[in-house]
Parts: structure tokens; C-alpha cells; sequence
């Protein structure tokens, strides 16, 4: 096998960059577009779509995977990794988050994740992304290099995208638009804890009253939408208009809903209303198991460590629905509803394991599983040829505390600063004594 | 103040009632004096002088209001009125010893998002909190009131113990009765027993917001009355300079431990937190009952106190469709199926309890529930006390009523049989004032009477219900219906075709019963009359319906009582083991770091021993640990699970007063959920409203246990301070801008004020006990303040300070002014920015819990790094890692890892910070924290390495007993599932077992009142929330203003 161990190791690189922005303390710069492709040699490589590989090299070039292989030759001037004991991922991909929505939860003037109103279709999650938020570096350190961003709130949110994490701007960091429309499907049952207050029967009637004005809401879109698409010069109503992608089920819509009689009722609207439809939340998907599999409804699963939803409930019931999932056949994503602790995700794979969860599957929930449901699985989500190079290097297995080291991350062959607001900090004051 | 005392008023009372009936003394009198006579005789009459003793075919003779005499057969007075009762029985009029009759409940005045209010309004002689009525003499107020004494008298109530329900000394109740007239005539106790709650009602002042809160300013309201029983009237220029205040609520509450108290503390366990309050005070309280009493009946017991109950039955929980069932929980099941018999516990269980309306919205279902709760088990004789005799001693006027006996009041219940079989109330006296609601019915005409017609002998057999009379008359084997066309209490007329018996034709006949004989004519087919004198040879029978009899279809239960009383409870108490655990990787905490194949002796709740290869003396059981890990219970600094009505008490910037040990809540299923993640103690704070918070409570997680059987005995007393955005009320809203500190410099001030008050307080007390002894008895003596006790418990270094704090600013601040006061901080707990002053941090001697990488919620955190773990520990500080939270609670292994994976931490280092670490900072770490020789047996196995995200707890151990496995976790939900099956199949009537009939209207019953099972919170099973340091909001107000939650949502939406 080849080796260059002449050439400028990229970790080196990487660190001295490390250093001259924590004395600056200054903002991560942005990654480079690399001159030279990049060769990562003797690694274990976590494919997602063809396994586990174990040492065996993967070649960069122009931002993407040119090869996978063993002993595959060094182009001139490449960049040779030393990936010996090194573990390698795809990029992880964490779906449904407020990253860049949101700096400070407590103060309302960074809070930029919910519109006010019950029905705000027309609102884009990118808009708002703030690509310096000191977010950010904190979570692609621990290896998660895109996020969908979505807005938040209750009834129909707005639409959100995809951004990777290592832009100027939202331009920049823009990946792809319009990736979903989010939905907080209306309440179903009977909140019987601490703080309700309504009586049973008046909850009734108040979640009876929501479901029939979000299919009067649909009503009216569908009206509009036959309208315009009958009269192209038909007078635009921005929130309307906005729901046309879902009708023409270019654009699924994804429909937050936990319980049981939210995932089933969700279910047999979409139907009704012939849209696409992707499950979040989903913690009774375990209950549900029949209707999401029949009317292969993909699912966004937020609870790694959820507390039981009841209070007969075995304590692992959260834990364990990943696991019921796959024994069922049925693909899931896995994510965190957040911002900061969106840098959880990998554990929350790992969480998963622990519980019954092939790692394979496991690590799919995070990488392919997002990029299938976001429709960008042909340029990322796994470690395959032609595929962007958006790659996590970890000393160790990337899904257990013990052993996550994230050394290297790239996204689109680009070498992504691992410097974050926490390591300047704690340089900082490494020297106070 | 000027009442009548209470001997003098009995003997007012007998006099009074001697003239109930006639005009009052001190009028003047109108018109025509009344002389007409008031004397009654009911004859033949059941008589049930008392519970479980009745008279047979007894006269009961009234006169002027009060009984004359009862006695077997008997003779009713020539002068007086007769009121014959054969087939009735009478009983003692009914008692309601906690009514609110006459005055109301409290009408909340309090509106969500009205500003705070921290004074109290003062008048008169008034308590300084208006929660606080104890200065009310409610007799003063009362006059009847007729419309709500209807409802009470309908169902046999003729007395109640009143006063308005409002507030935490809701002030002096009265005893009257129900009737109508002059109240100076209706007043049968004037000193009856003080009415309380925790509840403030309708006080707007903020204080207190919380039960802790109630609970405190109960301790230190009593302490203030016996305090001024002392001091008043003496001077105390000595001490303070400033006289005693006159203060009327303190005086009235000196007369608690002779009349003692009705306390409703809005549920079972509050009932065992009031009672420590008023012992000391030898009070005599009884409590308002929530129906939950069986599910910790021991406890109940050892109260030694009465029960107030409301038959109020919960509504069969809707599990109709699998998705109706989602709503349900077993412990909702369980409590249908036994809140009915927990009358019948109380009973068994020999803990004396009177029923109530109190609670009940529907008051015409009361005798329903009564039957319902008889049907599982309660005894006639026993609900009969509880009407009568029971609340007759609660109400102060045993002497007087609960009973039929010469010389009590003339309180009658008149019903149709036995009440609690069959029999209807016919009809009330109040004071021998008859109340009528439906006219007697004596079936006086029934019986055999002979006759005959020509030189026939014929027999007239009439039967006779309330309704109608039917009858026959008969001639040897041969008999002819009766047509009844009238009839009243002794007359009748019909008519009967008598061919059949060989008389032709149809007869017609008009009776009437004098002196047992039927007398009048019959007409004969050819109109003639025929005299008629028919003796009544058989009389009528007594419905002997009297006499218990078993219920045979009485309730049998399917689900089990366990404790906690709901998914996961435990049926005893896990036994003490001595055991040998061979083989594990042990992580010790301790000198012996880890041990790899090491072996672990656990005897009498302690570790005996820990090596290699030890031997495994006899009668100890072996856990073979192969491949497992073994480390020593996990321990949480920073925690709000299990703690009930409110984390905060943030009325006030400073209630050190306050205590979490008050409100532990042992049926938290966040307890057992800790458990099965390796935690065995945790340190239950008080929030971060203000600056000096509540002293806090160390428990161990004896899931099962009671509150008490909680506590960490050895832990030392400790107690939260908190600095920075949330005790400055920074967000909190607009509204709250006016308490003090509102910045970190306030914040810093008013800790320092408030400890300089604490040694003026003390000094104040040696200056007294300087004085000479006369000079002691001259003078007023020092008031004891529980806030500033604590204080200077702190300043003694006798309870240790926790202190939420972010930023470098306020962490040195404090440190500055404990080292001024000469103490130390114990530990700073969140300590975000504990990096940045890691080095002064150790130099104090504080210790640091903090989360293993939150940030960014606050403006405070924004510089918070999941390095500080690393720093602090650097620099010499004990770290720990902490969960605040009922979810990190259980995987803090995980959260100490985080060090590993952000600050490369050694793994041995990252156990000890949920281990021995925090043992440290709650100074429990001789006992636990380590698997070091003579601790407690406190320990957890694990499937592999703790720190892995991929390990399981597989057994978490508390002083050797095993509370949680995973193994008998899985078993038990097989159980708990095939339990609830039982339950969902009896509320759906499936099984035969149910016992729980059909109602009068078909529909399915089990007591259940749909009226009244949504508006009655307390009789809901409500989850208390998971608590965080900022769910500072006002519990009391919330509890009235229930309707509105949807404008104070964001109150429960706190972070840390």
C-alpha cells in the first residue's frame, strides 16, 4: 500500500486552524474547497448502503466520494489521511430541529422558530437561519454536518429546509428548500395530568373542534388551489399558495402527532386528502405499528429518551420503540426536536442499541433514513461513489461516549473548523492558573 | 371575644331548648302568647336509640324540643299528640360536621396575571396573612338559611358544624341546627371547632403559593399564638423596643387544643403532613377524607384521627375503545373498583369517620353511595355512627344529639324500614319542628278481618303497601279479588263480585277502622245496607327488615392495593438480603479503584466486604456477576422529583422557613423510573425562585415506602440559595417587578441583610435569658422566627447551603459574603461558569454539581461548556453531575461520561461524580457514595460498563434490600397488564365477578355519579408535574382558577 507520509497531514491542518481562531477568538471560518482530492487510507469505513468496511480506503475529489476500495493509489497531490483505527460515517443528518432559529431559548429577541397565528404555511425556516450562531460549531463537532431546520409553534408551522452546517450565510448553508410543511396535528384523548384544567368532555369537544377546522382549513386550500391552477392570473394568497406543493404531493407535509389517535387519524386524512405524509414524534408508533407499515408512512421518531407516555407504561417503553420499529420492518428516522442538544444525535443512536437496535440500523436512522425523507439520498446519507463527501472521521465509535472522538468532518470534501465557543472557553481557561 | 364559655353554654343550651318551640326569651312577645301543647308520641316505632341498638315496638315521647322518653311497648302521654309509626323505625337526626352551611366557600378573587401582592390587608386585630382567619367567631354570623338547609334535611341531616370554608385558619365554626327561626335558638355549640386547609382560598397575597408554604406559615402561626398567650400584655421595650401588637387570630387559635379542629388537607397524605403541625399543641384534629385513605391505611391509622368522608364514588373510567383506554391508568381502575370500600377499611381499621355532604355536587345521590359503600362492606351499625354518633363528638354536641335518648334534642329521622336497606326518610323533626316530605305511610289496613254475610263466615285479607291496598276476600279454599275504588289512612271503600263464593253479585263496601274493627255497611246487590263489624283477628305484620344481613352479593376485587397504589407499586417492602457477588468488574469510588473479577459481601444492609476471590459465608445468597459491572448507587445533588404542590415557594425572596422534607411525595412514578437507572439517594432541592429558598430534603428512593420511610435520616439539614435571572424575576413577566432583589447587586444585599437580621434575632434571645427571673416574667419574651432559625443554622454551620448560580459574578459574591459570616458554601449546584473560578472556588472549600452539557436556554448559560467538569476538577474541586430533571435522573451514568467524550475525563473520575462526589457535597459519604466497607449497601449492577451508552442497569440495591430488577420488572408488567384486563372487563360488566349491579334507571352502577366526577378534583387522579427550579407559580391560585389554564400555560414551562 501506498503511503505519503510526506505530505501535510490534514489533522495538522486542522488544528493549527484550532489555534489561530481561539487566540482571535473569533468566529470558525468557513471550510475551503479543497485544491487536491483527499485519500483516507485503512479505515473502517460505516458505508450505511453497503455495510461495514473494514480497512479500506475512500477517495475525494471535487467535493465527492470518487472511490471506495482498498490500497486504492494516491492521485497527485492528494491529501492522505491516515485512517488507520479510524472510524468513518457519512455525515450525520438531524431532522426537525430549530438550530440557527434560535440562540438564547430565554430571550425572546434570538427566538426566531414560531410565527404567530394557527396557519403560517408561507413562513421558510431558512430565512431565519442564523449560519454564525455559536450553535452551530458546537453541534457539527460532534459529527452532525446538516440539519433540517423547521419552524415551530402550533397548527401549521411553515416549511422548512435543509442546511448544512459550515455556511456564510443561509445562501450559503442552503442545501434545500421546501424540504416539508410542519403540521402539530390538533390533541386527541384526554390530558388527564396536573395542569389541565378542562373537563373531560369539554377536551372532547375542544379536540373534535380542531380536527374539523384543520379539514376546513384543507378545504379552503384545495378550493384555492383548483382556482389558480384553473386561472393563472387568479390573485395570490401567500399562506394558500404556499400549500400547493403539498396538494401536488411535491412537498410532504409533516404532521407532528404522538398519540395513537393522532397517528391514526393523520394517517386516514392523508388519504382522504391523497397528500404525502411523514410522521414526527410517533411516540406511539409501537401502537400504531399495522397502519404506518400499510400505508408506508415514514417515520420521524423523537424520543430516544422519552419518558414513558403513560403512567402504566414500562420505564423503557421510549427506548425500545426504535427497536419495535425495525423487528416490524419499518424505516425510521431518528431525531431531537432542539437546537443545542441537537450535538446529541449520535448518542441517541447509540441510546437506541442499547435497547434492541441493530447498529446498522442505528446509524441509518441518522444518515440515510433523514436523507430519504428530506429526498436528498441520492448526494448524501452514506458512503458511496458519487455521493457528496460529507464524512465524519471518530477515533472511536462515534455512537458511545467512551469512545466519540470526532477528529475530522467534512462536508462536500471541505475540512470544517472543530473549533467551537465551548473549546475556546475552555482554552481560555485552561491558562487562567 | 365575648362568648359564652362552654359549660355555661351547656347549661343555656337546656334551658333554651326547654323554649325552642315557644317564643325566645329576650323578645318582646306580639300578639297572643302560644301555650298550644308540643308533645308528641310515636308509637310502635323501631327506634334506633343508637348505632347497633334498637327498640322494637317502642314509644318515643317529644316535648318542647327535646326527647322525653323511649321505651318498649310504652303508652303514649294522655296530653299528648299520637303519631303511630308501626313499620318505621326513627333515628337519631343526622350530623354534618363539616358543612359550610350558612356561609359559603370562598369566592376566588384572584385573576391570572395580576400583579403580585406581598403585604397583607390589616384590620382590627387581624393576622398579618390574609390566609389567616382565625379571629372570625362564626356564631357571631349565622342565621339559617333555608334553602340550603333543604338539600342536608332531605337526606336526614337535622345538625351541622359550619363555617365559611376559606383560607388556612378558616376561623371558629358553630354548631347548629338546621331548622328554621331565631339563630339564638338554632345555635347548639358556639365554641365548635376551628375550620382549615393548606388551601389560602381567597387571599390574594402571595404568600405562601406552595404546600410547603401553607405548611410553614401553620408551624409559625402556632408557635406566634402560644407565643402571645406569653408575651401579651408585657412589655418587651427590652428586647425589640416595640410592644406586642394586639392580635385577635393569635388569640383565638390559644382555644385550638380545647376545641380543636376540622382540617382539610385536600388529600391523604397532606392529612399525614398537617398532623406533626398540631401535636405539639395537643389539637384535636380530624380530617377531611380524599377516598384514597385505604391505599395507606397503616399510616392513616397511627394518625389516631377522625375522618370526615363524602360518599362520593368515582365514575367507571371510560375504557370503551381501545383508543378511550389510552386515557386510562391501572391506579384509575384500581381506585373505582375500591373507593367504594374504603369507608369499610376506615371501619375495619377502627379509624372513626363521619360521612359529609362536603365535596359533593350532587347531595341527592348521598344515601345511593351510602348503600354502594355498605354493599362492599361497610356495617349498618358502622355507617349509622358515622351519621350520628361520630360526628356528634366532632360537632361538640354529644350530649346533646347523635342519639335517642331522654333529655337529648328532639332530631328525629322517620323512615319507611331500614334506611340502609330499602327504607325512604319520610320525614325530619328538627328541635320537634316536623319537616315533612312524604306522609306516612302506616299501613294501617292491613290485616285479616272476619265478617259475614248472612250465615257466611268470610275473612277480608287486605294487604297494604305505600301505594295501594289489595286484598281478597275469602270464603274457605275459595277467595275473590277486591276492587279498591277509595281509600286513606283508616277508611275504605270497594266493591267485590262474591258469586264465586256463593253469595250472587256484586258487593259493595264503605269501611272505616275504629278500635281494630272494620266497621261500617256492605251493599248488597239489591242496595240494602248490611252493618259490617269486621275485628281485625291477624294484625299486621312488622317488616322485621331491620336485622343485618349479609350482603350476598357483596363486592369481590380484582385489582391489588399496592404501594404506591398504582402501576409498579410494590406489595411489601423488599426484604434485607445477605448476599455474595462474585466475579463483577467492581468500580469501588474508592482507595481500591476498580477492581476487575472482584467480589462484593453484602450483609445486613451493609457491604461487608470487597476484594478478589472472597468465600461465601453460609446462608447468603450468590449473584454470579460475570462480565457485569458493580458500582455504588448513583446520587443526584440537584433533583425535584417527588414533591408534591409546588417546587417554590417565591412569594418572598427569602423562606428559609420553608421545608421540601414537609412535602415528599413517595407516589412519585419518577422514583421508581431513577431506580431503574442506577439512583439510589438524590437530594430533593427546593426551587430557584429566591435567593434563600427552602431547606431541602435528602431521600433515599425506598420506592414503597412512605414519605417518612423517604428520608435519608443521617443526611444533614441543607438548604437552597439561588442567584442570578430567576431570583431577580427576570423572567417572569412584567408584572413582577417590584419584589427586591431585582439585580445581582439587590441579590448579593438582601443574603447579607438577611443574615444580619438572623444574629439580631439571636441576640435577642441571649439578652433575655440574661434577664433575672423577675424580670423575665415582666417582659415580653423573644418571638421564635423559623426563617431566621434556619439562618442561623446555617451561620452555625449546622445545615449546609446549595446554591443554584451561573455566572462568575454572583458565585464569588457569595462566597464573599459566607466567608464575611464566617461560613462556607457547600456546594454551588448548575455552576455553569464554575470554570472561571474553579481556583477560588477550591480556596472557599465549595464544592460544584453541575449538568454535564446544557447551555444556551438562558442568557446566563451562554458561556456554560461541557468542559467545566474537567476545570473545576483541576483546580480541586469536587464536581458532580447533577439532573435536575426526572429524565437525566435516570442516565446520570451517561451524563458523567459526557466529561470522557468532551474533556477526556478518566472514566474512575466521571463514576465518582455521580457517586462518592455528591455523596460529599451532602455530606452522606460516610454512609453511601462508595463500595467501602460498613457502608450501606447501596449499589447498582450494571450489564457492562456504566459509562457505555450501550449498558443497562440490570439491579439497583438500597441497604441491601433490591429495589428494582430488571427481570421482575418485565414479570410484574405481565401482571399489571393481565390486572388491568380484569379491571377494563369488569367495568365493561363482562365478568361475572362484577358485583356492581344496575341502577334504579338500568343504566350500570357502581356508585358512580357522572355529575360529580369531572368538577370534583379531588377525587381525580392527577400526576404531579415533573418539577424544574423555575415551576414558580402560585398552586393555590391555580387550584381556583382552574378554567382559565390556558393564559398561564407558559407558567410550567420552566428550565433550570
Amino acid at each position: 500500500m501506498m503511503r505519503c507520509l510526506t505530505l501535510t497531514k490534514l489533522i495538522a491542518s486542522t488544528a493549527a486552524l484550532t489555534l489561530s481562531s481561539a487566540l482571535l477568538a473569533n468566529d470558525m471560518i468557513p471550510g475551503k474547497k479543497p485544491d487536491a482530492p483527499i485519500l483516507i487510507t485503512d479505515a473502517t469505513l460505516y458505508t450505511v448502503s453497503s455495510g461495514v468496511k473494514q480497512d479500506h480506503d475512500l477517495l475525494i475529489k471535487d467535493g465527492k466520494i470518487a472511490a471506495i476500495g482498498q490500497d486504492l493509489t494516491a492521485p497527485t497531490n492528494a491529501t492522505v489521511i491516515n485512517g488507520e483505527g479510524k472510524h468513518v460515517y457519512p455525515g450525520l443528518i438531524g431532522l426537525t430541529t430549530t438550530v440557527g432559529l434560535v440562540e438564547i431559548g430565554a430571550v425572546r429577541a434570538t427566538r426566531d422558530m414560531a410565527e404567530t397565528g394557527r396557519a403560517t404555511p408561507e413562513v421558510k425556516a431558512h430565512i431565519a437561519f442564523n449560519a454564525d450562531s455559536e450553535i452551530i460549531p458546537t453541534i457539527r463537532s460532534n459529527g452532525i454536518t446538516h440539519v433540517e431546520v423547521a419552524p415551530t409553534g402550533s397548527g401549521l408551522n411553515g416549511q422548512s429546509s435543509l442546511m448544512h452546517l459550515d455556511g456564510w450565510n443561509w445562501q450559503d448553508a442552503l442545501v434545500k428548500k421546501g424540504t416539508g410543511m410542519h403540521l402539530r396535528w390538533p390533541r386527541a384523548g384526554i390530558n388527564k395530568s396536573f395542569w389541565e384544567t378542562r373537563t373531560p368532555k369539554k377536551q372532547k369537544e375542544d379536540n373534535a373542534k380542531a380536527l374539523k377546522q384543520l379539514s376546513d382549513t384543507f378545504e379552503q386550500i384545495k378550493a384555492y388551489h383548483k382556482a389558480r391552477s384553473a386561472n393563472a392570473n387568479a390573485a395570490i394568497d401567500v399562506r394558500w399558495e404556499a400549500m400547493r406543493p403539498v396538494l401536488d404531493k411535491t412537498m410532504p407535509l409533516f404532521v407532528h402527532a404522538n398519540d395513537y389517535r393522532q397517528i391514526e387519524s393523520a394517517i386516514h386524512f392523508a388519504k382522504q386528502q391523497d397528500i404525502k405524509i411523514v410522521l414526527v414524534g410517533v411516540g406511539d408508533a409501537d401502537k400504531a405499528i399495522e397502519l404506518i407499515k400499510s400505508n408506508n408512512i415514514p417515520v420521524v421518531f423523537t424520543s430516544a429518551w422519552g419518558h414513558p407516555m403513560r403512567s402504566d407504561e414500562g420505564l423503557d417503553r421510549a427506548y425500545k420503540t426504535p427497536a419495535v420499529l425495525e423487528q416490524n420492518g419499518i424505516s425510521y428516522a431518528l431525531a431531537i426536536n432542539g437546537n443545542w442538544n441537537v450535538r446529541d444525535l449520535p448518542f441517541a443512536a447509540g441510546q437506541t442499541v442499547a435497547y434492541g437496535v441493530s447498529p446498522s440500523t442505528a446509524l441509518k436512522s441518522v444518515t440515510l433514513e433523514p436523507a430519504k425523507i428530506l429526498g436528498v439520498a441520492d448526494k448524501m446519507g452514506s458512503l458511496e461513489v458519487g455521493k457528496q463527501a460529507n464524512i465524519v472521521i471518530s477515533q472511536g465509535d462515534l455512537f458511545d461516549h467512551l469512545t466519540h472522538k470526532v477528529d475530522t468532518v467534512m462536508i462536500e470534501g471541505r475540512s470544517i473548523d472543530l473549533n467551537n465557543r465551548h473549546k475556546q472557553l475552555y482554552d481560555k481557561y485552561s491558562k487562567k492558573n | 371575644m365575648n362568648k359564652i364559655s362552654h359549660s355555661a353554654f351547656a347549661a343555656t343550651l337546656a334551658v333554651m331548648g326547654c323554649q325552642t318551640v315557644l317564643a325566645d326569651q329576650t323578645s318582646h312577645v306580639y300578639g297572643i302568647t302560644d301555650r298550644s301543647s308540643n308533645k308528641v308520641a310515636f308509637t310502635h316505632a323501631t327506634v334506633m336509640i343508637e348505632p347497633g341498638k334498637s327498640i322494637k315496638d317502642a314509644t318515643l315521647v317529644i316535648d318542647n324540643g327535646r326527647i322525653m322518653s323511649v321505651k318498649r311497648g310504652g303508652k303514649a302521654p294522655a296530653d299528648a299528640k299520637t303519631v303511630d309509626l308501626s313499620n318505621h323505625v326513627v333515628y337519631a337526626g343526622f350530623i354534618d360536621p363539616f358543612s359550610h352551611y350558612a356561609f359559603g366557600k370562598n369566592e376566588s378573587a384572584f385573576k391570572w396575571g395580576e400583579p403580585p401582592k406581598y403585604q397583607g390587608d390589616r384590620k382590627g386585630g387581624n393576622a398579618w396573612n390574609d390566609a389567616i382567619h382565625a379571629e372570625v367567631d362564626w356564631v357571631d354570623e349565622f342565621k339559617a338559611d333555608k334553602k340550603s338547609a333543604k338539600n342536608y334535611i332531605k337526606n336526614g341531616f337535622t345538625s351541622v358544624q359550619t363555617a365559611k370554608i376559606d383560607g388556612i385558619f378558616q376561623g371558629q365554626s358553630v354548631t347548629v341546627s338546621l331548622g328554621d327561626g331565631l339563630p339564638n335558638e338554632l345555635i347548639y355549640n358556639a365554641n365548635a371547632r376551628h375550620f382549615g386547609s393548606f388551601n389560602k382560598g381567597s387571599s390574594k397575597q402571595s404568600y405562601p403559593s406552595s404546600l410547603m408554604g401553607s405548611i410553614a406559615l401553620i408551624r409559625q402561626t402556632l408557635s406566634d399564638s402560644a407565643w402571645y398567650q406569653n408575651a401579651k400584655g408585657k412589655t418587651d421595650h427590652l428586647i425589640t423596643g416595640e410592644p406586642v401588637e394586639y392580635n385577635d387570630a393569635l388569640e383565638n387559635l390559644n382555644e385550638l387544643s380545647r376545641v380543636g379542629m376540622m382540617f382539610d388537607p385536600e388529600g391523604h397524605l397532606s392529612a399525614m403532613r398537617a398532623d406533626p403541625l398540631f401535636d405539639p399543641y395537643r389539637v384535636d384534629v380530624a380530617y377531611i377524607a380524599d377516598g384514597h385513605e385505604y391505599t395507606r391505611i397503616n399510616d392513616i391509622k397511627a394518625l389516631n384521627a377522625t375522618f370526615v368522608v363524602a360518599p362520593n364514588f368515582p365514575k367507571k373510567p371510560d375504557v370503551s375503545s381501545f383508543e378511550a383506554q389510552l386515557d386510562t391508568s391501572l391506579a384509575e381502575l384500581r381506585h373505582w373498583e375500591r373507593a367504594p370500600a374504603n369507608p369499610a377499611v376506615l371501619a375495619e381499621n377502627k379509624i372513626p369517620f363521619a360521612f359529609s355532604h362536603y365535596g359533593l355536587k350532587n347531595t341527592g345521590d348521598f344515601w345511593k353511595q351510602i348503600k354502594v359503600a355498605l354493599k362492599h362492606g361497610l356495617s349498618e351499625k358502622d355507617a349509622l355512627a358515622a351519621l350520628t354518633t361520630t360526628p356528634a363528638k366532632l360537632a361538640g354536641i354529644d350530649k346533646d344529639a347523635g342519639q335517642l335518648k331522654p333529655g337529648m334534642m328532639a332530631d328525629l329521622v322517620i323512615a319507611d324500614g331500614n334506611l340502609f336497606k330499602d327504607g325512604k326518610i319520610k320525614q325530619v323533626y328538627l328541635q320537634g319542628k316536623k319537616h315533612e316530605m312524604k306522609p306516612l305511610f302506616t299501613s294501617a289496613l292491613a290485616g285479616e278481618y272476619g265478617f259475614n254475610i248472612g250465615n257466611d263466615l268470610l275473612t277480608l285479607k287486605l294487604q297494604q303497601t305505600e301505594k295501594k291496598v289489595t286484598g281478597e276476600i275469602v270464603k274457605g279454599d275459595e277467595n275473590v279479588k277486591i276492587k279498591l275504588h277509595d281509600h286513606s289512612d283508616n277508611q275504605m271503600q270497594f266493591s267485590a263480585n262474591l258469586s264465586k263464593l256463593g253469595i250472587e253479585g256484586v258487593y259493595r263496601f264503605s269501611t272505616r277502622l275504629i278500635n281494630e274493627t272494620l266497621t261500617g255497611f256492605a251493599l248488597t246487590p239489591a242496595a240494602e245496607k248490611i252493618a259490617l263489624n269486621a275485628p281485625r283477628m291477624v294484625p299486621q305484620s312488622n317488616n322485621d327488615n331491620d336485622a343485618e344481613t349479609k350482603d350476598d352479593t357483596a363486592a369481590e376485587f380484582v385489582s391489588q392495593v399496592t404501594l404506591p397504589n398504582r402501576a409498579f407499586g410494590l406489595t411489601a417492602e423488599p426484604e434485607q438480603q445477605n448476599i455474595h457477588i462474585k466475579n463483577a468488574t467492581i468500580w469501588t469510588s474508592d482507595k481500591q479503584g476498580v477492581i476487575e473479577n472482584g467480589d462484593m459481601l453484602i450483609r445486613n444492609g451493609k457491604i461487608d466486604k470487597v476484594g478478589k476471590n472472597l468465600s461465601t459465608p453460609g446462608g447468603y445468597d450468590v449473584i454470579d456477576a460475570t462480565g457485569k459491572h458493580v458500582t455504588a448507587g448513583i446520587i443526584d445533588e440537584h433533583s425535584h422529583i417527588a414533591i408534591s404542590k409546588g417546587v417554590n415557594e417565591g412569594s418572598d425572596a427569602i423562606t428559609a422557613e420553608v421545608r421540601i422534607g414537609d412535602v415528599v411525595n413517595p407516589n412519585d412514578i419518577n422514583i421508581y423510573r431513577a431506580l431503574a437507572g442506577g439512583t439510589t439517594s438524590a437530594q430533593l432541592l427546593h426551587g430557584s425562585a429566591n435567593p434563600i429558598g427552602g431547606q431541602a430534603q435528602v431521600i433515599k428512593l425506598r420506592w414503597g415506602s412512605d414519605a417518612e420511610g423517604m428520608k435519608f435520616k443521617q443526611a444533614p439539614g441543607s438548604i437552597k440559595f439561588a442567584l442570578g435571572e430567576n431570583v431577580k424575576q427576570s423572567n417572569w413577566g412584567d408584572k413582577f417587578t417590584i419584589r427586591y432583589p431585582q439585580t445581582r447587586m439587590g441579590v448579593e444585599t438582601i443574603v447579607r441583610d438577611a443574615f444580619l437580621r438572623a444574629q439580631e434575632y439571636k441576640a435577642s434571645f441571649e439578652k433575655f435569658d440574661d434577664l433575672s427571673g423577675s424580670m423575665q416574667d415582666r417582659t415580653a419574651p423573644p418571638r421564635k422566627n423559623f426563617r431566621l432559625d434556619t439562618l442561623n443554622e446555617i451561620l452555625e454551620s449546622k445545615r449546609f447551603v446549595h446554591s443554584h448560580s451561573y455566572v462568575a459574578s454572583e458565585i464569588l459574591s457569595l462566597m464573599k459574603i459566607a466567608e464575611d459570616f464566617d461560613f462556607r458554601i457547600q456546594t454551588f449546584t448548575h455552576i455553569l461558569e464554575g470554570y472561571k473560578v474553579a481556583e477560588e472556588m477550591a480556596k472557599h472549600g465549595a464544592s460544584a454539581s453541575t449538568f454535564a452539557d446544557w447551555w444556551a436556554y438562558k442568557f446566563e448559560v451562554y458561556d456554560a461548556i461541557p468542559g467545566n467538569t474537567c476545570l473545576m476538577m483541576k483546580n480541586g474541586v469536587n464536581v458532580s453531575v447533577n439532573s435536575d430533571s426526572g429524565d437525566l435522573i435516570r442516565r446520570l451514568n451517561t451524563e458523567a461520561a459526557k466529561s470522557i467524550n468532551y474533556c477526556g475525563m478518566k472514566p474512575e473520575d466521571a463514576i465518582k461524580m455521580v457517586t462518592i462526589n455528591p455523596a460529599k457535597q451532602l455530606k452522606v459519604d460516610r454512609y453511601t457514595g462508595s463500595l467501602t466497607e460498613d457502608k450501606h449497601a447501596d449499589f447498582v449492577i450494571w450489564s457492562g460498563n456504566p459509562l457505555s451508552i450501550y449498558t443497562k442497569v440490570e439491579q439497583t440495591w438500597i441497604d441491601g434490600r433490591k429495589y428494582f430488577d430488571r427481570a421482575a420488572d418485565a414479570n410484574m408488567r405481565v401482571a399489571l397488564a393481565e390486572e388491568k384486563n380484569k379491571l377494563i372487563q369488569k367495568v365493561l360488566g363482562g365478568d361475572k365477578s362484577s358485583s356492581n349491579g344496575k341502577d334504579s334507571n338500568g343504566k350500570e352502577s357502581n356508585g358512580d355519579n357522572s355529575k360529580t366526577f369531572a368538577s370534583n378534583e379531588r377525587y381525580l387522579l392527577k400526576e404531579e408535574p415533573a418539577w424544574h427550579c423555575e415551576d414558580n407559580f402560585d398552586f393555590w391560585h391555580w387550584q381556583q382558577t382552574r378554567q382559565d389554564a390556558h393564559s398561564h400555560g407558559q407558567h410550567y414551562q420552566g428550565a433550570h
